[in-house]
């Protein structure tokens, strides 16, 4: 794996939300099991059905989670970025990935041994109701891909999954073929590019040399379907519900009345 | 109907420890499931968690102009209401009974108990969770690359494994919601199915006459899920299949 340590090691605050919202105690606690890694645009981290080694919790990078059928076609049906892990399978208590996981956007991440993951997981503790309520977001957002993959259009999803990116970016533009945006959104690359060149026409995109440059996040918006929108609320509203978590309280507030 | 079922019909339920089946199987309430009844709605706060005996649930994604994606069916395999461990709010499903029958109900309240004392119930509810994501992203790719007349295939087989007959009752408009698709395109894809006599369609009724032939014409997708499924939740206990358990310290909540 072509992963190499970040050349300021773990000298900068950590800029996954999932780590971040740990207690200190508890940060300082994992951060020794905690390694910043490079990830480059392109990069497989998981095979599919293969055993996974490590976790990752995105910074700046953005990994997809992808899944094939035999003939070599895919869909993508997660994206995952600083709010997330990659490797949730580890957590759910397997020791493969179904999945190919490919990185989208290249940028940093901290990865941790699945061993030292599985130590980590004691019943309760707030790590394990991070990545509990990080499943069910996780859950949400991959039964809405199926219904968005069936319902709208590639305009529709060329738009959320541009959108996607963006927010994840660090900057308005990058990198991204149309040869791999069609391999995420399961349609035809004649498709996207038909649908990328309306979006450029419209002055919402400028697309130079494999890079996109975001112009008009507002118009985007406009093109996309509700599923954009869906993505957001599932994430805020697990990052809004942080705070209740640090309490340490075990709290399943499924139970409430309303 | 009521008289035959028993808990362990339930691979869930049966995967459980001696000493913790004693402890819930009390508060196991047996219901009866009718065809269409809808156990929970998109934005629901839930209350309880159904696993299911001899009925198949569909869980269904609705989007705001009321199209409706099905997501994953769940049967005698799994559990409906799965988010109700996970901390958020609500669902963002519509679980629908898609094959009238029974299923066991549990309290949200005894679940959370039953976690609270470090038992198997959450690892083996986490690894049906794997499961039911397996099924959810190969539904994803199998709608976005796959005939009509594959996924009809895939839908059948799979709703076969949670039932013990080969008989369906399913009208093909409703067949046409959970994939999706045009009822055209189903009463199309079903007349094949009938004309190379895999199955006879009557009055709502699928029975299914050549199992084997619907394996072959269906696409790998059945295939893939049921192969993740019978991995991840085996009748047999985690030690036995040469698979660790998620070792959990039953240590405190640390807490500052």
């Amino acid at each position: 794996m072509k992963n190499k340590r970040h050349p300021s090691g773990t000298d900068f605050p950590v800029k996954n939300d999932i780590l971040r919202a740990l207690l200190n105690s508890e940060y300082k606690h994992l951060s020794p099991m905690l390694e910043r890694v490079e990830l480059k645009f392109g990069e497989i981290i998981y095979q599919a059905d293969q055993r996974i080694h490590h976790v990752y919790f995105p910074e700046t990078a953005v990994v997809a989670m992808v899944d094939t059928v035999e003939d070599g076609a895919t869909v993508e049906v997660g994206i995952i970025g600083h709010e997330g892990m990659v490797g949730i399978n580890i957590f759910l208590g397997c020791l493969v990935t179904p999945d190919k996981a490919i990185v989208q956007i290249s940028g940093s991440a901290m990865r941790m041994k699945t061993n030292d993951l599985r130590k980590e997981l004691r019943f309760g503790s707030p790590l394990q109701r991070l990545l509990l309520r990080y499943t069910q977001v996780l859950l949400a957002i991959i039964s809405q891909s199926v219904a968005c993959s069936q319902h709208h259009t590639v305009g529709q999803r060329l738009a959320r999954w541009l959108l996607t990116m963006h927010d994840h970016a660090e900057s308005n533009e990058f990198e991204m073929s149309h040869k791999s945006i069609a391999a995420m959104l399961g349609a035809r690359r004649e498709g996207v590019t038909e649908e990328a060149v309306k979006l450029q026409a419209a002055g919402l995109i400028a697309y130079r040399r494999a890079r996109i440059h975001i112009l008009n996040e507002a118009g985007l918006k406009r093109n996309s379907c509700e599923c954009y929108r869906f993505i957001r609320q599932q994430f805020d509203g697990m990052l809004k519900e942080v705070p209740a978590f640090l309490t340490g309280k075990p709290r399943i507030s499924g139970y409430r009345t309303r | 109907m009521t008289g035959t079922s028993h808990p362990q019909q339930n691979h869930i339920l049966d995967a459980l420890p001696q000493p913790e089946r004693e402890r819930l199987f009390p508060h196991l309430k047996l219901v009866e499931l009718p065809l269409g009844e809808v156990l929970y709605e998109s934005g629901d706060t839930l209350r309880h968690i159904y696993f299911p005996t001899d009925s198949i649930i569909s869980l269904l994604y609705v989007l705001e102009d009321g199209a409706s994606a099905e997501i994953a069916v769940v049967g005698n395999d799994g559990a409906i209401g799965v988010a109700l461990f996970m901390g958020g709010e609500t669902t963002t499903n519509r679980a629908i009974v898609q094959s009238a029958g029974s299923a066991y109900m549990l309290a949200g309240t005894r679940l959370k108990e039953e976690f609270g004392r470090h038992g198997q119930m959450l690892h083996i509810l986490l690894r049906y969770t794997q499961a039911l994501i397996t099924q959810m992203s190969q539904t994803a790719v199998c709608n976005r690359h796959h005939s009509v007349d594959q996924q009809l295939c895939r839908w059948l087989l799979l709703s076969l494994d949670r039932l013990s007959s080969a008989k369906l009752t399913m009208t093909q408009e409703l067949i046409a919601n959970m994939l999706g698709v045009r009822r055209e395109g189903v009463t199309e894809a079903a007349g094949k199915l009938q004309r190379l006599g895999v199955i006879t369609y009557q009055r709502g009724h699928i029975t299914v006459l050549d199992r084997p032939r619907l394996e072959q014409l269906c696409c790998e997708c059945y295939g893939v899920v049921k192969k993740e499924t019978d991995r991840l939740l085996p009748l047999h206990p985690l030690h036995l299949r040469g698979e660790q358990p998620l070792t959990v310290r039953d240590a405190e909540v640390r807490v500052k």
